[in-house]
């Protein structure tokens, strides 16, 4: 039995009823890994507030969406707030706003466990410096101690991670989680959340716009584009046989180590043009 | 939603500024004219809002009362944007020491508010509309120099004015080409809160005793009259206290509304 | 060390905006060309006696000299003398300041009581008719003029229902009952104004934060909506409000001058509007400037509360 079935999710907004997810089906094992690849605006972000159900109110969904045996689609509020942080959790963008600027950042680690478990306040601090620890935070003790704004942006993306996995959750949905950091940062935090998600078993979503990014933490790679998947399968068979013209282009983009010199720089419209294919669809 | 809430300003302001200008012209009796015979009438006919202790028609006073109000508010809005506004430009183009001088100004003014003012000028020259208007003028100064500072430091940070400048355009040339035209809404927008604020400064100052003396008729002073016949009259006390309310939700729904539809940012937040 | 620069500089800033509103008290009150012996005596007074008076008030002395001889008293606490009672003018204000002191630390009270809540369902609920009615209802009252609200509130609850005594003041000492009940309508009148004009300020704080990733973020691990805004959300709101409440503090002391007014309670307004009528002018301008101080340094006080509650302030020059 997998983690989480999605069925044929469809969001719209507003009175308009914007499509922003178009009959979106996926699923993933327990302890799987799947990441999501397409550009702002495809519905990759969409998606994975949907499974938190955390979508604003003028969002229309249908179709289904089960984790771990519950259908989130038909939650009530408390029964949600109940699975977030505990059964899923989610790791996001903007590590710079993401943290409670008046708050230390080892409380509001300390928060989300004592908020789904029971623990004692000096247990629980022990438990939250060890998982500092585990994210790869040099000093953890000092770390815990300190605001957001007294530390840099890869070791805020850090507390992060160890807000969303210090209960263990089952499903760890990564929202584009380095592309706010520096390239070099960016690697470093990459391995460590490979690293952890092995150690805890958590099976994980992860969204990205970067082919090169998802390759290292994700095997299996799923394609949006518009609010529908246009391509699924391993990051060998995308990189070698991209079937859709999106995809040509994404790979195309992501192998500078294939470019001449001199030569100018791929961009994904030499592949695959959206008015044209509007056209011929 | 937010149209609604400009349209609703407007018919309110209307209906004030449409009572000043009638009873220039025409009130239903002699808004001064004691009638001992007539006191403290119910509402009914003729007297529709009844009349209050001196007899005198409580409408006819009430249709007086807007003029003393828009008077008030024009002339103390008008003095505080001519002082404030060009204070406010300086500090704002000038910088530093400019600044700094401003706006330390601004907050010894913001410290003394109208109502003290008020009571400082009438302990020299006695109470009068005129003293009412200078106190509330001089208090409303800093909010006009503060609205249009922040304006001008944000105009004079952007691109346009640089280019301006690296143009050779002189100070003068960017305040009144690119700066005045920028903030113009921005002053709109205070200016009619200010006028809102000035009204409930002005009834409150008349209430007191401290603005427009009796026998002339104002809003706030009807209220103080209308104070002690609350056991035999209460309708009497209820009037102009509509009427000052009407008023101010009239002026603050014109500079929300404004507000908004300036700023296309709160109107996504809202 | 950063901080106390910091504080050492907003006491600076403090110092200078206390002597400039003195400058600004003094000049209109001595220098304007109006004569308040003359206005004392009447217009049947001679010569000799309004020179006399002159002389007795020291508006005969040159500006400079009046102004530093009354600046210096204030450093000493010696506000001057009231002309008419001959009682110091210290001495008046003690005799007063109780009664606004109570009305003004309730109302400030009653008013956040007033605002916290229905700011916050103002904005959790803004794209619903709650919010709407939330809005509607803070944009009134803040239409409403104080004394207008006082005159109705007795009018309901004294001549009507006769619940509370409709004016006048009972000492706390002499009788906690009838103080309390003499204070009841007076700080719900002043608390009910100033609270809706607050709402309005916390709706939009809260809105800001809703707005925030780390609201999303505090969503996404688990919080309920309410719980979610009440952790993250009175902290970092609490940050605008503090200067919401400073700014408040001299229109609260406003709206409680005239509210004492309306009910007839002998603070500091009803003593100042018998000095102005009167033209007890070292009275007045003695309140007065108490009153200014009071203002100034509830506002420094406000500023330092921020170093406490934003931890960027401590280490950081500004939050931008």
């Amino acid at each position: 039995m997998s983690l989480l079935e999605v069925r044929d999710l469809t969001v719209r907004f507003g009175r308009r009823q914007i499509v922003a997810v178009d009959g979106l089906s996926l699923s993933l094992a327990k302890g799987g890994r799947l990441g999501v690849i397409g550009e702002s605006g495809s519905g990759k972000t969409v998606t994975a507030l949907a499974v938190l159900g955390l979508l604003p109110a003028n969002a229309v969904v249908s179709g289904s969406i089960e984790l771990a045996g519950r259908p989130i689609t038909s939650l009530n509020e408390a029964g949600l707030a109940k699975l977030r942080g505990n059964v899923v959790s989610m790791v996001f963008q903007e590590p710079m706003t993401a943290l409670d600027p008046t708050m230390r950042v080892g409380r509001q680690v300390a928060e989300v466990l004592r908020l789904h478990t029971s623990a004692a306040p000096g247990k629980a601090r022990e438990q939250v410096v060890a998982m500092l620890n585990e994210v790869g935070l040099p000093d953890p003790g000092r770390v815990a101690m300190s605001y957001p704004h007294q530390l840099s942006g890869g070791q805020r993306q850090r507390v992060v991670m160890a807000m969303a996995l210090i209960n263990a959750p089952d499903l760890v949905i990564c929202d584009e989680p380095t592309t706010a950091l520096d390239v070099t940062v960016q690697a470093k935090v990459l391995a460590k959340l490979d690293q952890v998600l092995n150690l805890s078993g958590a099976a994980c979503l992860f969204i990205s716009h970067d082919l090169a990014v998802v390759s290292q933490v994700c095997e299996q790679v799923m394609v949006m584009l518009d609010g529908k998947v246009v391509e699924t399968g391993t990051v060998a068979d995308l990189f070698n046989r991209p079937q859709h013209p999106y995809t040509k282009g994404l790979v195309a983009t992501s192998r500078l180590d294939q470019m001449v010199p001199g030569q100018r720089l791929p961009v994904v419209e030499d592949f695959y043009h959206p008015d044209a294919e509007r056209v011929g669809r | 939603m937010k149209r609604a809430q400009l349209v609703i300003g407007c018919v309110l302001v209307g209906l004030v500024v449409v009572a000043a200008l009638l009873s220039l012209v025409w009130t239903p009796f002699d808004p001064l004219e004691v009638v001992p015979g007539d006191r403290l009438q119910p509402p009914g006919w003729p007297h529709l809002m009844g009349t209050d202790g001196f007899g005198i028609d409580v409408l006819a006073r009430l249709l007086v009362g807007a003029q003393v109000t828009l008077v008030v508010g024009v002339i103390s809005v008008g003095l505080a944007a001519l002082i404030g506004v060009p204070l406010g430009l300086w500090a704002g183009q000038v910088g530093g020491w400019a600044d700094e001088l401003v706006m330390r100004t601004a907050d010894v003014f913001y410290a003394v508010p109208a109502l003290l003012l008020a009571m400082l000028f009438a302990s020299v020259f006695g109470a009068s509309t005129f003293t009412a208007m200078a106190a509330i003028g001089l208090a409303s100064i800093p909010a006009f120099a503060r609205v249009s500072r922040a304006g001008t430091r944000q105009v004079m940070a952007t691109d346009f004015v640089l280019a301006a400048k690296a143009s050779g355009t002189s100070s003068w040339g960017i305040a009144r080409r690119h700066i005045a035209p920028n903030i113009a809404p921005l002053i709109g927008v205070q200016a009619s809160v200010g006028f809102a604020l000035a009204i409930l400064a002005e009834a409150a100052l008349s209430y007191l005793g401290l603005g427009t003396q009796r026998p002339t008729p104002t809003w706030g002073n009807m209220l103080h009259d209308a104070q002690q016949y609350i056991f035999i009259s209460p309708l009497q006390a209820v009037w102009p206290g509509l009427a000052i309310a009407v008023a101010v939700l009239g002026f603050n729904l014109l500079g929300d509304g404004l507000r908004d539809y300036l700023d296309p940012r709160l109107r996504e937040l809202a | 060390m950063r901080l106390g620069i910091r504080i050492a500089k907003r006491l600076g800033v403090f110092a200078v905006t206390v002597v400039g509103a003195s400058l600004l008290v003094f000049l209109i009150t001595a220098a304007l060309p109006g004569d308040v012996a003359e206005a004392i005596l009447g217009t049947s007074a001679t010569p000799e006696t309004v020179a006399a008076l002159r002389a007795q008030l020291g508006l005969d002395r040159p500006l400079p000299v009046q102004y530093l001889d009354w600046v210096g008293g204030l450093l000493t606490g010696n506000l001057g003398v009231s002309h008419l009672s001959g009682d110091p003018v210290l001495t008046l204000l003690g005799a007063r300041v109780a009664v606004t002191a109570w009305l003004v630390g309730f109302a400030m009270l009653g008013s956040l009581l007033i605002a916290l809540p229905s700011g916050l369902v103002a904005a959790v609920k803004r794209r619903s008719w709650q919010g709407v009615v939330v809005g509607a209802g803070a944009q009134v009252g803040m239409a409403i003029p104080v004394f207008w609200a006082g005159i109705l509130a007795s009018m309901v609850f004294a001549v009507w229902l006769h619940w509370l005594p409709a004016n006048g003041y009972v000492a706390l000492t002499k009788s906690p009952l009838g103080w309390a009940a003499h204070l009841v309508l007076p700080v719900l009148t002043l608390s009910v104004v100033q609270g809706a004009a607050l709402t309005r300020y916390v709706r939009s704080a809260f809105v800001e934060v809703l707005n925030e990733d780390y609201y999303r973020t505090a969503r996404a691990v688990g919080w309920t909506p309410a719980r979610a805004l009440w952790r993250h959300g009175l902290r970092n709101a609490s940050i605008s409000l503090v200067t919401v409440l400073g700014l408040q503090a001299s229109s609260v002391l406003v709206g409680a001058i005239v509210v004492e007014s309306v009910f007839n309670l002998p603070g500091l307004g009803s003593m100042l509007l018998t000095a102005v009528a009167q033209r007890d002018l070292l009275v007045v301008r003695g309140t007065v400037m108490f009153l200014v101080v009071v203002v100034l340094a509830i506002s420094a006080l406000v500023d330092f509360s921020y170093l406490l509650i934003d931890p960027r302030q401590q280490t950081e020059r500004s939050t931008q």
